[in-house]
């Protein structure tokens, strides 16, 4: 008993952000463009730190100890007069490699775990889920602890023990997420067409589970960088003299008032990545949820 | 004649800031006199839910009044204070919406609901209220009232919530109830039920009502009066009998016979009722010459670009924005 | 809500048995002798066989696992090699640090993170909401050991309103010596706060039950925290309960920072110290906590909201 029938409109065509526009950064929001920028400066830093450290990082100078910041030595030295600039950029490194190592390491095995678990559903299901939820139960320190108990102090125990842990988060995203997929047509599509549930999963399904996971995975970067950084801080990652940001800032410990530099600025550094990050996810969420609306 | 309780005049409504705001309301002029039923009809996006909301300035964010005044009981709504548009709100002018589940809080018993509107706006203690509640539930026709305070929104049926919602909304018997498309998620029988109660509660306490829907039926079930919208603009306002009988715009007239039951008048008429209006209503800010409707119009003519969408009274009672009046000399005309 | 209660109960209950598999294979995937390893290479064979008869290394490992559940549930924990004590002895004294502490970082974390995401939703995408998201931001990039060293420098060091480490029982003993610590431990976790409820708040400030109450005429302040806040605090609360984890396992380095005798700071000790059986007991009792207190997020949760009883 409606108004008259109209002819309706078509419905404006979807977009999903590229990942080539990402990279190129244009159209971007401006938080987004500051925040890539500072992460990519940190990555380059990393990179190329053995060109851009002005000494070797393990470098003594006994008559230079615990020497303020000067044009000479940016960050200042330590206690054992090692330039705190060269240990921050070597440390960086190491830690940037090991996090994003860590980080996509567990990403794709917590994504398919998740897909299998939502998919079959049942006692695979439970069974997944059980895992799931032990590994989360556990704080995330707590276990790399223990497991560097196990292996002994070291950059060992933290690569075996991030993703150990880190794969069930990943899991149990894509786990309510395919839940919800599992019933949509192209879905049902790829059982109507015989297709292999293998491929289901793997070719149909992860494609799009993925993507929520890898926004998540930003947010993973950087408490993982966090955790590293905590680990190595308690004496529990890389052992001297190699240097990790953690370190080198409890090495500061020691010194706090008369020298605040060891320990202050190496985690303006920290910060700087994890602010940088936060910012490209921020200015991404804001970008989706603005397209989203459009949408509607 | 007495004063009319609510004047709506020459209210328009944009979304956007700037300059150059989007148009969805234009230049709409409605009156309510006190205890009289108005019915607003329109299709979707024709304005209507937006110049009902405006009434309460519960206009949602990015839309802001562009023009026009809003007058309910001598008083400029549009200029209230916080303080005195909250006394209004709470005392004077009440609310019921479309989806009855989504207008009740899920996280509070109605009860709850129900008595902190009764304890805040009418300054009840906790028993009154408690006591008053029941009376109010009973009022809207639910049966085991007392039991009742005790439920979640979310068990109970839709045309219950909707009583619920009634109730609430006119706890502080305000003198005129706004109701947004108050049946349309609800199915034909209880539809009838809570029409029903409208006019009992208009009957009880002296209420007017607002009534918007997109639904003819439901506007010729309650009202006295109805205004027809199309693309923003009042096209034609008139009494329900008159205005079923004999409309005087186009547009009226097609959405008469889009209605399955009233192709009966349609062929009394001797007129071959349609199955739809082709075309499109105008999109949000699509700025028309002329008559907004003439695109869509079988009795279109060139002139019809230059014409205002002012209404011209037809008659003692009606009025109509089509200048043309393709039907006057054929039918006779009964005020 | 009995029939809910039972079902969580039920899962808790499968989610700590995992949880013991997991920490008694810790002892047991020590690779060589742990006994060896704590006792040291001067022990004699004799002390190492009397040690391993005394845990009884010797059984079978279902024997021994049936052992380890058996004892933890009434309490035995096992007995400490290097401070040879039993370890439920040892942990019972370093309980109440850790516990007052992650309590108090609870608190400032809803103190803090209540109101900003309350004023941040008031105007959403207004100066004073891109200003507080600025903020979580920052705050989140600070690694909880950064940031206690800071403040241990400017309000210990420098200003002297606190002191950097140590542990004072009673109400006054407390404030001094755990605010520095639960404010670094609070930090982070108030971010998460602010922001998850500052985003249900905006959703749910959109719908049409909180129009229905402001077309009743009821004043902002009561719509914002009487019928938005409700609804909003739901995600919130889940969100809390599954970052807990993230809050007892930073009290560790929180421990360290501002040397705090609690479980942390034993957990570090006993893994230079290789004692595993403490290490074993610490992991067992953390999973636990976060069990438990996940189980009681939920049942709040369903206190609150009637249709969380239905579902799941």
């Amino acid at each position: 008993m409606s108004a008259a029938a109209v002819t309706p409109t078509p419905a404006p065509a979807r977009r999903r952000p590229r990942l080539g526009r990402l990279l190129l950064l244009r159209g971007q929001p401006r938080t987004v463009q500051v925040g890539a920028t500072i992460v990519g400066a940190l990555v380059l830093a990393a990179i190329f730190a053995p060109l851009l450290a002005p000494y070797d990082q393990n470098e003594l100078d006994f008559s230079n100890l615990l020497a303020a910041p000067s044009p000479d030595h940016l960050f200042g030295t330590d206690d054992s007069g090692r330039d705190v600039f060269s240990r921050t950029l070597y440390g960086l490194r190491i830690d940037l490699a090991i996090v994003f190592f860590v980080t996509y390491a567990a990403l794709p095995i917590g994504v398919v775990a998740g897909a299998v678990a939502g998919y079959f559903g049942g006692w695979v299901d439970a069974v997944i889920s059980r895992i799931v939820d032990v590994m989360l139960a556990f704080p995330f320190i707590v276990l790399v602890i223990a497991i560097v108990a196990i292996t002994g102090p070291g950059v060992k125990g933290v690569l075996i023990g991030v993703p150990l842990v880190g794969w069930a988060l990943y899991a149990r995203l894509a786990r309510s997420e395919m839940l919800v997929m599992r019933e949509q047509p192209f879905m049902l599509a790829t059982t109507a067409l015989g297709y292999s549930r293998r491929r289901a999963i793997l070719r149909h399904a992860v494609p799009n589970l993925i993507r929520t996971s890898l926004i998540y995975s930003t947010l993973d970067l950087v408490v993982n960088l966090m955790l590293l950084a905590s680990v190595s801080y308690l004496g529990l990652g890389a052992q001297p003299p190699n240097a990790e940001l953690g370190s080198v800032i409890a090495q500061g410990q020691a010194n706090l008032l008369d020298a605040w530099w060891v320990a202050t600025l190496p985690g303006l550094v920290l910060v700087a990545f994890g602010v940088g990050v936060g910012l490209v996810g921020d200015g991404l969420s804001d970008g989706k949820l603005l397209r989203r609306g459009a949408r509607a | 004649m007495t004063e009319p309780l609510l004047t709506i005049d020459a209210l328009s409504i944009g979304f956007g800031a700037g300059d150059e705001p989007l148009r969805a309301v234009r230049h709409v002029g409605l009156d309510i006199a006190p205890g009289e039923i108005v019915g607003l009809v329109g299709e979707s996006g024709s304005g209507k839910s937006l110049t009902c909301r405006s009434v309460m300035r519960l206009v949602p964010a990015g839309g802001r009044v562009l023009e026009g005044q809003v007058r309910f009981d001598g008083r400029d709504v549009l200029a209230l204070g916080d303080g005195d548009l909250r006394s209004l709100r709470a005392k004077e002018i009440g609310m019921i919406f479309q989806d009855p589940f989504s207008s009740l809080n899920p996280v509070y018993r109605i009860g709850d609901q129900l008595m902190e509107t009764l304890r805040v706006n009418r300054g009840m203690g906790k028993a009154q209220a408690r006591e008053e509640a029941v009376a109010l539930l009973e009022r809207v026709g639910i049966p085991e009232p007392r039991r009742r305070l005790l439920a979640y929104p979310h068990e109970l049926s839709g045309g219950m919530r909707q009583r619920v919602m009634i109730a609430l909304a006119t706890a502080s018997e305000p003198r005129l109830l706004i109701a947004d498309e108050p049946t349309t998620a609800l199915d034909v029988t209880t539809q009838a039920q809570i029409l029903e109660l409208l006019l009992e509660m208009r009957e009880r306490l002296g209420m007017a009502i607002l009534l918007v829907s997109h639904d003819f039926g439901v506007i010729a079930q309650v009202c006295d009066r109805v205004a027809v919208m199309y693309g923003g603009h009042i096209v034609e306002t008139g009494p329900v009998e008159t205005l079923y009988r004999d409309p005087q715009h186009p547009y009226t007239r097609a959405l008469l016979e889009s209605v399955p039951e009233l192709e009966a008048a349609a062929r009394d008429r001797s007129e071959v009722p349609r199955a739809g209006i082709p075309g499109r209503p105008p999109e949000l800010g699509e700025e028309l010459p002329g008559c907004v409707f003439a695109p869509r119009c079988p009795y279109a003519r060139p002139e019809c670009e230059a014409v205002s969408m002012a209404l011209v009274p037809v008659g003692t009672a009606q009025a109509s924005a089509c200048p043309i009046q393709p039907f006057r000399t054929t039918e006779a005309v009964t005020a | 809500m009995l029939g809910y209660l039972l079902h969580r109960l039920a899962l808790a209950v499968v989610v700590l048995f995992g949880l013991a598999v997991a920490t008694f294979l810790i002892m047991h995937l020590v690779p060589g002798d742990p006994v060896q390893q704590t006792l040291g290479s001067r022990a004699t064979p004799e002390s190492i066989a009397f040690a391993r008869e005394q845990l009884g290394l010797d059984d079978s490992l279902l024997a021994q696992f049936w052992a380890f559940v058996s004892n933890a549930v009434t309490g035995d924990l096992g007995y400490s090699l290097t401070l040879n004590a039993p370890v439920a002895e040892v942990v019972g004294q370093r309980v109440e640090p850790s516990a007052l502490l992650i309590g108090y970082a609870l608190l400032v974390s809803v103190v803090v993170g209540i109101p900003l995401a309350v004023i941040a939703a008031w105007r959403p995408n207004g100066v004073v909401d891109h200003a507080i998201r600025l903020l979580t931001t920052f705050a989140f990039a600070m690694p909880a050991f950064w940031v206690g060293l800071m403040l241990a420098l400017v309000f210990g060091l420098g200003l002297k309103w606190f002191p950097v480490s140590g542990y004072e029982t009673g109400i006054g003993g407390m404030l001094r010596t755990l605010t520095l610590p639960a404010i670094t431990l609070g930090l982070t976790l108030s971010t998460i706060v602010a922001r998850t409820l500052r985003s249900s708040l905006i959703e749910v400030l959109k719908s049409e039950y909180v129009e229905a109450a402001t077309s009743r005429g009821l004043s902002p302040r009561r719509v914002m925290v009487k019928h938005a806040m409700r609804n909003a605090i739901m995600p919130t609360l889940t969100v809390l309960s599954v970052n807990l984890g993230l809050l007892i396992g930073y009290s560790i380095v929180v421990e360290a920072v501002f040397q705090i005798p609690g479980l942390g700071s034993l957990l570090l000790q006993s893994v230079q110290r290789r004692d595993y059986e403490i290490v074993q007991a610490i992991a067992l009792i953390a999973g636990t906590a976060v069990v438990a207190i996940s189980l009681a997020t939920d049942l709040v949760q369903a206190s609150i909201d009637p249709r969380v009883r239905l579902g799941r």
